[in-house]
């Protein structure tokens, strides 16, 4: 048993080092609760891809997961379909360097998602997930309860922490703005 | 015992993973795999970005010719991961020395792109619409190119060249794209290297590479080559270049200079090249510019016809209006009836936008490209523009010219002043 607890700690670190190659600004706490509505905790139950040709430019593939779970931000219950660019549709891939690690948005995978509205990103797009590997965040259980991984300095959830925490630091930080 | 067992097995499991994060922390950079041959160090910017401080300065600096606002922004972006210095080093207030990545890596301006291109044309460009909270990003994989997209409308880009005081930085956040086009993933090093995950503030703090992106770029193409071509001035008196530096060859150098075949596709990315330039001393060596196919901007040596990356120069800054008018930009509008034409076949090529009443001359571009029409001595033909500044000329397809590929561009004369059109290319059947 605390073998399995070693493995799990070892696995968490390896998760902190295998972020995405995205370009986004700097995004603590504060700032991606200003820039987002939805942070969803829970698990994605589906992901898919759908491609899109904006006017005078170029065909984009863009992935979409599907994540079902509870809203952090009112504590309400929520489905949420939150889209990042990149992926691989019928054949075609499109790997951008802002795209999230495979293994952070794999299906059944257990996930806090920031997410805010988007335009222009086709007719089965409206949401996103936020600054796209800087919104997605994975979570795992422990004997203290579910624990959100970090991805280090400069990214809305810095390091390894309990959701429970992650909640009062955004209620406090939501509070605060008020 | 088995306490002990415990205790060792998860002190080995606690030490595997120091050693990653003590890895992590002591080296910093990532790599994506992979790294560009020397067939694909060109890049070039499609200015599309919609905000008028992307391209509110004016300014021309002499280690940039031809370049300004987020044009030079871009270039001096990627030149900050070349081999050595460009030029003197100048040109931002910002840096000691734009060229700093001390690698067998180098890339190679190629000015504008008419269009955004293809995922691998390495085209620098803007993209509308939101970005959902991305700056950019590049499109990989990057051994056969890349591309680059800027979130032009969603963000305040800002083309400096000093500091950044609202809005984002070109320049930084180039510098970090291209190195992701090179092959660099993120840094976890302390400091905030270009290569971090985020962009601190502005971002001009990326404009400048740190210890740890140089030893990113380091491990993927290797230290720069003692052997290395290096340039350390070019002297330009009309037609004539003399380069001087060290490590030319003897006889087998390759000065590359930029197109100006102007496109949105792959072709735009290929350098014009001087093929053959002997060095009896290798440190300097001299050559003639071609009449065509070329602009002002940089020149880089390449000393062999190998493919080893230590084989190519840094890129040195070049100006000249001269050359028979292959130099300058692009003004006037140049265009045929048939861009696949057949053997045969009669091809219309059209001028507008020219000086009115000028003379001017049909040429091919890329002499290194054996142009077909031999018996024309590189002459497509002559004419004179109208007195609204177009032209139009005639000419059939010779035999001669079967599934070749050919650049043809037109100068024009007024006033002792040369005017260059863009270039066409012909893919004959």
């Amino acid at each position: 048993m605390k073998l399995l607890r070693w493995l799990t700690a070892s696995a968490a670190i390896l998760l902190l080092m295998q972020a995405g190659n995205a370009c986004i600004e700097e995004l603590d706490l504060q700032k991606m609760i200003s820039k987002t509505d939805i942070a969803v905790q829970g698990t994605i139950t589906d992901v898919r891809t759908v491609k899109y040709t904006p006017e005078n430019d170029d065909l984009l593939i863009y992935t979409i997961v599907t994540i079902e779970g509870t809203n952090l931000y009112d504590n309400s219950p929520i489905t949420v379909d939150a889209a990042f660019l990149g992926g691989t549709f019928e054949g075609e891939s499109m790997m951008v360097t802002s795209m999230p690690a495979p293994s952070e948005y794999r299906l059944g995978n257990d996930v806090v998602v920031f997410s805010g509205t988007v335009q222009g990103w086709g007719p089965d797009i409206d949401r996103c997930v936020y600054a796209s590997m800087g919104g997605i965040f994975r979570t795992i259980d422990s004997r203290k309860g579910k624990v959100v991984l970090g991805k280090g300095k400069g990214f809305a959830v810095e390091g390894n922490q309990l959701v429970s925490t992650l909640i009062s630091d955004i209620a406090k930080v939501t509070s605060e703005a008020r | 015992m088995k306490n002990v067992l415990r205790l060792t097995a998860g002190s080995l499991i606690l030490a595997g993973a120091s050693f990653f994060v003590m890895s992590d922390s002591a080296i910093g950079y990532s790599t994506i795999g992979g790294s560009l041959n020397l067939g694909q160090r060109d890049f070039r910017v499609h200015d599309n970005f919609s905000g008028s401080s992307a391209n509110n300065n004016s300014t021309n600096h002499s280690n940039w010719p031809g370049y300004t606002g987020a044009e030079l922004s871009i270039w001096k972006g990627g030149a900050e991961w070349n081999s050595r210095p460009h030029g003197d080093g100048t040109g931002d207030s910002s840096q000691v020395d734009v060229g700093s990545g001390g690698a067998n890596m180098t890339f190679f301006w190629e000015g504008m792109a008419s269009g955004i291109g293809n995922s691998n044309d390495n085209i620098v460009s803007s993209i509308s619409g939101s970005s959902g909270g991305v700056l950019a990003y590049c499109e990989t994989p990057i051994n056969d190119g890349w591309r680059i997209r800027f979130y032009g409308d969603a963000w305040n880009w800002q083309d400096g060249p000093g500091s950044v005081n609202s809005g984002m930085d070109i320049q930084g956040v180039a510098c970090h794209e291209l190195g992701h086009s090179l092959g660099l993933g993120h840094s976890t090093a302390g400091g905030s290297p270009t290569m971090n995950a985020y962009i601190s503030g502005s971002g001009t703090g990326q404009r400048s590479l740190a210890s740890d992106d140089i030893a990113g770029v380091k491990s993927i193409y290797s230290a720069m080559s003692s052997t290395m071509p290096k340039i350390d001035n070019v002297s330009v008196q009309g037609s004539t270049v003399t380069i001087t530096g060290s490590g030319f060859s003897s006889s087998t150098n390759r000065v590359w200079l930029m197109s100006d075949l102007l496109d949105g596709g792959n072709s735009g990315g290929d350098h014009a090249t001087v093929a053959d330039v002997p060095s009896s001393n290798g440190t300097s060596m001299t050559f003639q510019l071609p009449a065509s196919g070329w602009e002002s901007g940089c020149i880089a040596v390449k000393r062999t016809t190998g493919s080893a990356y230590g084989d190519l120069s840094e890129s040195h800054p070049f100006d000249s209006a001269g050359g028979g008018g292959g130099g300058g930009n692009d003004t006037v509008t140049f265009a045929v009836s048939d861009l696949t034409p057949s053997t045969g076949q009669g091809l219309t090529f059209s001028s507008s936008n020219a000086p009115a009443s000028a003379a001017y001359t049909i040429v091919y571009s890329f002499t290194d490209r054996s142009p077909f029409f031999t018996t024309y001595n590189g002459i497509v033909g002559t004419g004179t523009t109208t007195a609204w500044g177009t032209g139009s000329f005639y000419r059939v397809v010779p035999n001669a010219g079967a599934g070749r590929t050919v650049f043809i561009e037109a100068q024009y004369i007024s006033a002792g002043v040369v005017y260059d059109s863009n270039t066409i290319r012909l893919d004959i059947l």
